[in-house]
């Protein structure tokens, strides 16, 4: 089961904002949902996982390649040349 | 605007378009102007787009102009084909899709102005092959739902009946080609999310072998289910599509495959299908959809094919497992919205880290936060070994299952969905019982299989659609039964509203 409590510290670590209302509707449903996937507990161990249905040999090289585009443009919060963020700490 | 087109025009198949576009016998420009008329008029009630290309009538009108010039044979080369096989038809883009220039929000707050600076390689091959795109459609947020309710531009409705939805998570396209406001469509699927609204529409809907389409440029939900998936009212015209399959040097688990895609073949003669008995037999299935599929059963044996029952009880973890899988990535996936290099934001100066990132992920719709915190839970220690170990161990149960029928038959056979289309509104309070509709279709995503949604009949004014799933590159026979199917039920099943 999960509590109203596990559901805020999950937010937290999902960073996502909530009221207590939200926690309280989605302790609920997670909780629903959470009982149905129970069901995977029933199987054993003995099956082998990571067999690929064909076989990726090929690590492409670490290179940096020019993107021909304006990859930033999107960004909003600008100062000149740079992007502004959130300062990192409290 | 004038309209300039008969409207039974706009029900042309892509290839019959082509046709005509190549013969002079209508123009691109006026075909276009017609559409987005129709678009203007109707869509307002359907919703199925949330941004039309407002360069869609220059671009037509560039394209006319290559036509006259004769050029239209050689100019391209290369994926996509160079002889234009697209050559002016009209494709809706999922909103999920990136497209260059053009708006692309995974219907979300979170993206509501996000502008690519880039297309898609789908996107790019299906351009260079001639096809304008006309807009990009509706869909549930991030491509998380069944139904396309779960969209900050509101629910589509089902152009056959506007009370039911359309399916989803692409029930833009849906309900586009449906409605006649598009020729072909582009939707994704991780879990069903093109079959399904092509099923409650009545169109047909492929999703391909995992890694025969890029994924580059689809924004990612669940990587390792994701697929982008065709959409379109013939089965000629996904052949068409699939032109634009093929290794991308963007996408590492991209495919080289050549398929034979002729359709030649109207028989189902020596063909074996399999129906899953735990399927047929699921408490869940409405009585129309079951009645429907037994007689698509008979159809295809009086076209050849032997249909045998096949016991597969691993199929009970199918829902539990991809569930519990694509919730797991979603929640890694969608970590990328910080606000900061891209979608919706605030003003950071004096605001510390955690409360930026959190106030502006606030933002997200009730179903994706739902998942990323199941994603969150189920992969977080103590509970991993629990529920991720477990789910990823049913997959390879299910994948080694359907390789097993495959081996011993063709195809495997099921409802694309097992119940009528809703009503809006039925389900989006219960997320458990909206999850389980997603039964058939999950299967195919957890074993990287290619699976074909086929229109096949309508109970009471709501479409249903039958589902084929073939082994690993089966999309040529998938086509061939779908080919066969729309041959014998010529004027039996109606594809469009026109």
């Amino acid at each position: 089961m999960v509590g109203v409590e596990e559901v805020r510290h999950l937010a937290h670590l999902a960073r996502i904002g909530m009221g207590d209302e939200e926690l309280k509707l989605y302790a609920g449903q997670m909780n629903e949902v959470l009982a149905y996937f129970e069901m995977l507990d029933e199987l054993r161990g003995g099956v082998e996982l990571h067999r690929m249905i064909r076989d990726y040999d090929e690590m492409r090289d670490d290179v940096p390649c020019a993107f021909d585009g304006d990859a930033l443009s999107n960004a909003k919060n600008t100062k000149g040349r740079f992007i502004k963020a959130p300062r990192m700490g409290q | 605007m004038i309209s300039m087109v008969r409207s039974s025009r706009l029900a042309l198949s892509a290839y019959e378009l082509v046709e005509e576009f190549r013969c002079g016998s209508m123009s691109i420009e006026d075909y276009m102007a017609s559409l987005l008329e129709r678009i203007e008029s109707i869509d307002g009630r359907i919703n199925a787009y949330i941004t039309v290309n407002e360069h869609a009538l220059e671009e037509a009108r560039k394209m006319d102009r290559l036509v006259r010039a004769g050029s239209d044979g050689n100019s391209n080369s290369g994926h996509g084909g160079g002889d234009q096989a697209l050559l002016g038809v009209p494709l809706a883009v999922k909103d999920n899709i990136s497209t260059l220039g053009i708006r692309t929000t995974c219907a979300s707050r979170m993206l509501a102005d996000y502008v690519p600076v880039y297309d898609a390689t789908v996107v790019k091959r299906l351009k260079g092959a001639g096809a304008i795109v006309i807009g990009k459609t509706n869909m549930d947020e991030f491509g998380m739902g069944s139904t396309t309710e779960f969209s900050a531009f509101g629910a589509t409705r089902n152009p056959w009946k506007e009370d039911r939805v359309a399916g989803g998570s692409s029930g833009g396209s849906g309900a586009a080609l449906a409605a006649c406001m598009a020729s072909i469509a582009l939707g994704s699927d991780t879990g069903g999310s093109v079959r399904c609204p092509a099923s409650f529409c009545s169109v047909y809907g492929l999703k391909p072998t995992y890694g025969l389409l890029s994924r580059y440029g689809l924004i990612s939900y669940a990587s390792s289910l994701d697929c982008i998936g065709l959409m379109a009212r013939s089965v000629h015209d996904l052949a068409l599509m699939l032109r634009a399959a093929g290794r991308d040097e963007h996408d590492h688990t991209s495919i080289d495959s050549t398929l034979d895609l002729r359709l030649e073949c109207t028989d189902l003669k020596g063909l074996r299908f399999a129906l899953i008995k735990e399927v047929m037999e699921s408490e869940g299935m409405d009585a129309p959809v079951r009645d429907c599929m037994m007689d698509a059963v008979s159809s295809v044996e009086q076209l050849g094919a032997t249909v045998e029952e096949v016991s597969m009880p691993v199929l009970r973890y199918a829902l539990a497992s991809y569930y519990t899988i694509a919730m797991a990535e979603a929640s890694s996936n969608l970590a990328r919205y910080d606000g900061v290099r891209y979608g919706h934001t605030m003003q950071p100066d004096g605001v510390a880290w955690n409360e930026f990132y959190s106030t502006i992920r606030s933002n997200f719709g009730s179903e994706v936060k739902r998942r990323i915190m199941l994603g969150t839970y189920v992969l977080s220690s103590g509970y991993y070994g629990r529920y991720y170990m477990k789910a990823q161990q049913a997959r390879a149960l299910i994948r080694d299952g359907m390789m097993m029928v495959l081996k011993d038959h063709d195809a495997v056979m099921t409802p694309t969905m097992p119940v009528l289309p809703p009503r809006i509104g039925e389900r989006v309070s219960d997320p458990l019982r909206l999850y389980t509709i997603d039964i058939c279709t999950v299967v195919a995503n957890l074993a990287g299989i290619p699976a074909l949604s086929i229109p096949y009949s309508m109970h009471d004014g709501l479409p249903i659609g039958i589902q084929f799933m073939a082994g690993h590159l089966g999309e040529p026979l998938l086509l061939r039964i779908a080919h066969a199917l729309e041959s014998a039920r010529e004027g039996k099943v109606r594809r469009c509203m026109l």
